[in-house]
């Protein structure tokens, strides 16, 4: 009888991508709120700081989902890796304009985990048939 | 063992800070007068130059927060109290660094450590009646020269409030100096007599000189054509008797104008015994089609023998002013070395950019001023002035045409902007307001703002920042005004009545509907010249924009309120810009070797200071909303650790 499954072996790598990204993700937004309420680095209360803090929650949680492998459906996989793209993308240039370094280098770090995590080999890339 | 004693002796008469005024409130005699700050601009001259040498440009880098003090003195604006502008710079003298607050108290700080000696209050209401906002630029300071052992008052700290007094109190405990005035509050307006239309607040520190205060006030010159004419008072330093009155405009003119007042600060020639006002434009600022006769002191720069209030000499810098270009800071005083002989000069900034360097024993021009033809108004009853005098040297601080439509404002803004000059007039500087609306570069807000430029008296190094700011202004028909002003949100756009002239003006940035400026940057810019030759040495963009938290490149530079201070070392500090940044800059490059966040833009000059043998540069952290609507109450002082 032939079924048709997903080729997840191994995933080891891809989980170190995942978990890379959803950690600079985390750590990303804890900085955004301290930035927004920190009277001392000349971003504080502004609406540049708030958007930050929204775009790493929404990274944060979009990780978290993908992480967790709650995205089964192949397309909100790939949605959700598309939009982590551009958030990362976009963060990290809201985070140049507001001149907010430590946010830059962790969209970088958020970047090679999200790298790691869509090109490694444990990537479900397509369905195969078995024979059994 | 009594080795190490004489030494430390020594080092501590050597590093100990001798705050000698002299006797007659001139240059500190016997003492390098870095030492101390003892003046709005730090001395008579205006040089605003310390010769302090702990930091320079190797171990700036390491420069940290060493104390700071929120004197909890500000507002927003959005309650029931007008918004707060600091603009003061602190003075240390008397081993005291002594500061006022917008909300007029005094605050005496410990230069080390930020402690609070005392504070004094006069429990005046906050409110401002000339200028919207509660603004004070600082404090001066006086002492005796014969000072009597046990007795109060023998140094004074005085204060200008809002309500047109100076307060008199004494600068060891606080407390009135009851001699002075009517129990230490002498009330200027009781001289306030002709088109007596509000109070003459006193927002700018007097300029204390032999036993003598000189006082200038801040008026409205946008609001009503005919106001209280320009006047200096010189009173008493100890009893606030009235020495004598200066008026700058004819008393046959009073019934049609007014202002063309001095409020911002004033310099002192001690070696010659001049004093220099800079005077400002005369009511109101933007039509002058009621006021067609001379007004000769009005824009001008105008030295007075400070015994008697006569003029010695007087320079007028705009003919006929229809644009607000107020003479706004005191002029820099300075020995120019030119073919081997010494002129004594000085240099007068203005708000068009330009650098007037005259000597300043007899005004005349060091380079020549050409009279330029401009062109005429065309607004019914107006004639401006068919010529106006503009220096050939040193080059402007701000470019002689309007930079350009920024394409990436006219994009974002569907072609507005382009739109908008097109139907705009402009021909240049000096283009006339007009009733479809004219486009000022630079404007009412500068050019060169109140703090003005510093020189490095050793090389004759003078550095100004400046901003490049294109604003309209419209006149607009009785009618149209009356209809205008009146609706919905049009107190935010810059209406000003000019009550009693045929129009009323708005007067309004050159921004597209996404507050983005229509015109190419920079928006603002650092400079430095040798006033031995006149060539400009460097350029550099200063400071950076910052919307919605986000920053500006750097090449576009920020508008600045607030001036620069040159240390002997080759530093510059500076913070002016809309970034709420303070700065350290290399006097040869322009480079920025420092920079710290702070509370607010700090619109002030800093005062550098040596205490104990440590340097301190501090800044009066409180915004001003023609830069940002962000205010702050921070006094910071920064300082090498250890």
């Amino acid at each position: 009888m032939a079924t048709l499954t997903e080729t997840r072996q191994p995933a080891a790598v891809q989980d170190y991508g995942t978990w890379l990204l959803t950690l600079a993700a985390l750590v990303a937004f804890v900085l955004t709120i301290y930035n927004y309420f920190d009277r001392s680095n000349g971003i504080h209360g502004t609406e540049g700081a708030l958007l930050v803090v929204v775009s790493t929650a929404l990274m944060l949680i979009a990780a978290a989902v993908i992480a967790a492998g709650w995205a089964r459906p192949r397309w909100l996989h790939g949605l959700l890796d598309v939009l982590i793209f551009l958030d990362i993308v976009g963060t990290c240039f809201a985070g140049y304009l507001l001149e907010s370094w430590v946010l830059v280098g962790l969209m970088v770090i958020a970047f090679i985990g999200w790298l790691v995590h869509v090109a490694a080999p444990g990537r479900p890339r397509a369905l195969v048939v078995e024979e059994q | 063992m009594m080795r190490s004693t004489s030494l430390a002796l020594l080092a501590l008469l050597v590093l100990s800070p001798v705050p000698a005024i002299a006797q007659d409130q001139s240059e500190p005699s016997g003492a390098d007068q870095s030492q101390t700050w003892y003046t709005f601009t730090g001395d008579l001259k205006a040089e605003k130059y310390a010769t302090s040498s702990a930091i320079t440009p190797a171990n700036v880098g390491q420069l940290k927060t060493a104390w700071q003090v929120h004197t909890g003195d500000m507002s927003d604006g959005k309650g029931t109290m007008p918004p707060s502008d600091w603009s003061a710079t602190p003075l240390f003298v008397n081993n005291t660094v002594y500061v006022s607050t917008p909300f007029d108290r005094i605050f005496a700080v410990e230069p080390d450590t930020g402690k609070v000696k005392w504070t004094f209050d006069p429990h005046i209401k906050l409110e401002d009646p000339t200028q919207g906002e509660l603004k004070t630029r600082g404090v001066a300071y006086w002492q005796s020269p014969n000072p009597v052992a046990g007795q109060p008052c023998q140094k004074i700290v005085y204060l200008g409030t809002m309500d047109a007094h100076i307060i008199a109190v004494d600068a060891d405990t606080g407390t009135l100096c009851p001699g002075f005035g009517d129990k230490g509050a002498l009330n200027i307006d009781q001289w306030n007599t002709v088109n007596a239309k509000w109070p003459l607040s006193v927002l700018q520190p007097p300029t204390v000189y032999k036993n003598m205060l000189f006082i200038g006030w801040a008026g409205k010159d946008w609001a009503q054509q005919v106001q209280p004419p320009g006047t200096v008072f010189a009173v008493d330093a100890q009893t606030g008797q009235l020495k004598w009155t200066f008026h700058s405009i004819p008393a046959d003119m009073f019934p049609v104008t007014g202002t063309s007042n001095v409020w911002s600060s004033m310099s002192i020639d001690a070696e010659h015994n001049l004093l220099y006002l800079p005077v400002s434009s005369p009511s109101p600022d933007f039509f002058g089609g009621d006021r067609k006769q001379n007004i000769p002191y009005a824009t001008s720069v105008t030295a007075l023998n400070p015994d008697t209030g006569q003029v010695v000499w007087s320079r007028q810098l705009v003919h006929h002013d229809i644009w607000d270009y107020d003479v706004n800071s005191a002029p820099v005083l300075v020995d120019i070395q030119q073919n081997g002989k010494t002129i004594p000069a000085l240099v007068q900034s203005t708000k068009e950019g330009y650098l007037f360097v005259l000597n300043r024993l007899t005004g005349e021009p060091i380079w020549p001023i050409d009279e330029k033809p401009v062109e005429k108004s065309d607004v019914a009853g107006e004639e401006a002035s068919p010529t106006q005098p503009v220096p050939t040297v040193p080059e402007p601080t701000v470019p002689e045409r309007f930079p350009g439509i920024s394409q990436l404002a006219d994009l974002a803004s569907g072609g507005y902007c382009s739109r908008a000059l097109a139907q705009m007039r402009y021909d240049g500087r000096f283009t006339p307001p007009s009733l479809r609306g004219s486009i000022a570069f630079p404007a009412t807000a500068g050019g060169i703002e109140w703090g003005g430029g510093a020189v490095d008296p050793t090389t004759n190094t003078y550095v100004v920042n400046s901003s490049e700011v294109a604003q309209i202004y419209q006149l607009l028909t009785r009618a149209d005004y009356d209809a205008k002003s009146k609706e919905p949100g049009a107190s935010e756009q810059g209406y000003f009545p000019m009550t009693g002239a045929p129009y009323g003006v708005k007067v309004s940035t050159f921004l597209n509907s996404l507050g983005m400026p229509c015109w190419n940057p920079p928006y603002g810019t650092l400079s430095s010249y040798d006033l031995n030759t006149g060539k400009l040495l460097w350029r550099k963009p200063f400071g950076q924009v910052q919307k919605w938290g986000f920053y500006m490149p750097r090449s576009w530079g920020s508008v600045t309120i607030g001036s620069p201070v040159i240390t002997k070392t080759g530093l510059i500090f500076i913070g002016a810009s809309m970034d709420s940044r303070v700065r350290a800059i290399d006097l040869k490059t322009g480079d920025v070797l420092w920079k710290a966040q702070v509370d607010a833009p700090a619109v002030a000059m800093p005062a550098v200071y040596t205490y104990k043998g440590k340097q301190y540069v501090v800044f009066a952290v409180g915004g001003n909303s023609i830069l940002e609507p962000k205010v702050g109450d921070q006094l910071v002082a920064f300082a090498l650790p250890g």
